[in-house]
């Protein structure tokens, strides 16, 4: 069943387009922007390169988030979901995935203006630059659909995402951050694991009280 | 054999009471109608009986039962088709979807010509009558609809009394909120409403 939910909700998304289209265009907005705006050499952009990209995917992921859950308010198709034989659970968690797959694809889009426009070379040991990039997402948009799940049934959700998320996300934000800098400037694994575990933890705590908590959090 | 009984609900909105203390009982076979006023709580008490909106106290005891609700908004997605919503809500209900019988079930709400297109575009009227082919796809027990004949034209009203005829004779539970009382003297075999909250067995005569 979690399979079938998040290919449905990437349908959704295929079909209209709007998340897609939106998060893509603004990242490599803010990107080319960032780029014109500090005049500065190639080494002085690695050390900003890390809290730009997840500035950028911060803002990214919100916009995502908003549009996941209005697809389930028009025409109250969320009250179908919930009346079917589902987990409730389970929804949570293909919300999770699918905002998670669809941020990491705008991400690697992304990435290429991201590397051209603000001169940064690819550091070493490419694989571990990934791990942390799907790590950093999977707390995001945990605490995000948990959140914007919470927030669908009031009037004023669109406002209030952004102001509960963003505090939340500060320790995620932080510690990507943190991890995506050291990683950057060739440090070993060891001198910054603990920022890792940070994420780790993060995405364990908040995807349990997520799985547990969606089927109260989104009754009326 | 009782298939939904519900005892002492009670339900109330920035501390004002809309149910309070809905007890009834509905039997296998039973088609029931619930009338009351705009706000009095029909769609309240439907939404409770499926899990959508919580009660503040009271029990619900629906024994083995498949219950499918069906709302006052068309509960499917904009973007997607028809068909895609039928198939979607097939899956979600654990069947399979046979492409033709979706088509075939579309035909019969005479939607064929729409199976394609978003659900955004078509006519409230279109996506009532997507509602009684989702019913009449799923494999349900009790159905809880509410307001089943709201926005149909004559056609459509007809098309949906037919339905409504061909559940009942199959044996199949219903509890469906109708302000028209001559259709329900029609279609329904016991009529409850809700008055002040409370919830009364009205005679069908």
């Amino acid at each position: 069943m979690l399979g079938f939910l998040i290919k449905k909700e990437l349908l959704i998304e295929l079909r209209a387009k709007e998340s897609f289209i939106t998060m893509a265009s603004f990242s490599v907005v803010m990107i080319v922007t960032f780029a014109f705006t500090f005049t500065t050499t190639s080494g002085r952009f690695m050390e900003m390169a890390s809290g730009l990209f997840w500035m950028m995917a911060l803002f990214t992921s919100v916009l995502g988030l908003q549009r996941s859950y209005s697809y389930e308010s028009e025409f109250d198709a969320f009250s179908a979901l919930l009346s079917s034989p589902v987990d409730r659970g389970q929804i949570f968690l293909a919300k999770w995935f699918s905002g998670f797959i669809l941020l990491t694809l705008i991400e690697f889009i992304a990435l290429v203006p991201f590397l051209l426009f603000l001169r940064i070379q690819i550091p070493e040991n490419f694989i571990q630059g990934i791990g942390i990039i799907l790590l950093g997402n999977s707390a995001m948009m945990c605490l995000g659909s948990f959140l914007s799940g919470m927030a669908m049934r009031s009037r004023l959700s669109n406002v209030l995402v952004p102001i509960i998320l963003f505090p939340l996300l500060c320790p995620v934000i932080i510690a990507s951050v943190k991890s995506t800098g050291s990683w950057m400037r060739g440090f070993p694994l060891t001198d910054w694991d603990t920022w890792v575990y940070v994420l780790v933890s993060f995405i364990v705590i908040f995807g349990l009280l997520g799985y547990a908590l969606f089927e109260h959090i989104t009754e009326e | 054999m009782i298939s939904l009984e519900v005892t002492d609900v009670k339900k109330s909105f920035f501390r004002k009471p809309v149910l309070d203390g809905v007890s009834f009982e509905i039997k296998e076979r039973d088609a029931v109608s619930l009338a009351g006023a705009n706000g009095s709580g029909k769609t309240t008490l439907l939404k409770i009986l499926s899990g959508i909106t919580s009660k503040d106290s009271g029990e619900i005891h629906n024994p083995f039962q498949k219950l499918l609700y069906l709302g006052h908004a068309p509960g499917v997605y904009a973007g997607l088709s028809p068909i895609e919503n039928m198939r979607l809500k097939c899956n979600l209900y654990g069947q399979s979807s046979d492409e033709h019988l979706l088509v075939e079930t579309l035909s019969d709400v005479g939607l064929e010509n729409h199976k394609k297109k978003p659900c955004r575009v078509l006519s409230q009227g279109m996506l009532q009558r997507l509602k009684f082919a989702t019913a009449s796809l799923i494999r349900w027990d009790i159905l809880l609809f509410d307001e089943p004949f709201a926005a149909l034209d004559e056609d459509g009203k007809s098309l949906a009394e037919s339905f409504f005829r061909s559940w009942n004779e199959s044996g199949k539970t219903l509890l469906f909120t109708d302000h028209d009382s001559e259709r329900s003297l029609d279609l329904a075999s016991r009529q409850l409403a809700i008055e002040d909250g409370g919830l009364k067995e009205r005679e069908l005569s």
